[in-house]
């Protein structure tokens, strides 16, 4: 499982967007960015990294994935760029086509979830900035 | 044709995964959490940051550290979302009939 995981993170990361979101289609980076999608691969590395699964290398990419998944939550509390639900369909142009809605709750809950995560994260490591970027190293118990 | 079909999966599918994955871990190892200060506070710098000699960051990037509080006020809006636009109903538990102004004194046990 663990094995698994660790590919599936290793991929994901590598195809995270210049903003910190995922396209709605992964590797097509015409395709729009989606909130729920990023959320879950940032709570999933987050936790990952938390639990110690994941080298904490990983978790800029949960920062920075929460930086975005952030700006879509408007003011008044309601998530922008969740797309609504989605079957399986044979060709791509229909997932480029899927709408967003504020009311595609499917994505409140991992939104939730992983900025509770990445708050552990910023309990469990200490952070240092050097060379423009970020370096996390667990934090020793005192 | 599945094959098609599998690889058209959304990236909320692969999410999806991956989220069931750690959920599934999850169960399998308690993480023995101590509390723990909050990081010292890292500055925020992202756009303003004179250091950045790369090429700038895209609007609306913002590649800072956030603080847990900011992140606690977004988690508080969503929360508060709910709270506001979540109709509620009371339920008279043996009666399983709802509770209005007339019957409210009646729900009282």
């Amino acid at each position: 499982m663990l094995a698994i995981y660790r590919r599936a993170v290793q991929a994901v990361t590598q195809v995270q967007g210049g903003t910190g979101l995922w396209h709605q289609l992964l590797d097509k980076t015409d395709s729009y960015l989606e909130t729920s999608a990023s959320a879950m691969f940032t709570f999933a590395i987050a936790r990952g990294v938390n639990r110690g699964w994941l080298a904490p290398t990983y978790a800029p990419v949960a920062q920075t994935g929460w930086q975005a998944v952030a700006r879509r939550v408007r003011q008044d509390g309601q998530i922008e760029g969740i797309c609504v639900s989605t079957t399986a369909a044979y060709d791509a142009v229909y997932y480029y086509n899927r709408p967003t809605d504020l009311k595609a709750m499917q994505g409140y809950g991992p939104v939730l979830m992983a900025g509770a995560e990445v708050i552990t994260m910023l309990r469990n490591f200490d952070i240092e900035k050097s060379v423009n970027t970020y370096h996390y190293r667990a934090r020793v118990a005192r | 044709m599945r094959l098609e079909r599998f690889g058209q999966l959304t990236t909320f599918g692969m999410a999806a995964l991956v989220v069931a994955a750690v959920v599934a871990g999850s169960t399998a190892q308690q993480q023995a959490t101590k509390p723990v200060a909050p990081a010292a506070s890292i500055e925020k710098t992202g756009r303003a940051d004179p250091s950045f000699a790369q090429p700038s960051l895209a609007p609306g990037v913002d590649y800072t550290v956030p603080a847990e509080a900011d992140i606690k006020l977004v988690l508080d809006r969503v929360r508060d979302h709910f709270v506001t636009n979540t109709p509620y109903r009371i339920i008279d538990t043996l009666t399983v009939q709802q509770c209005s102004r007339s019957t409210g004194v009646r729900c009282r046990r």
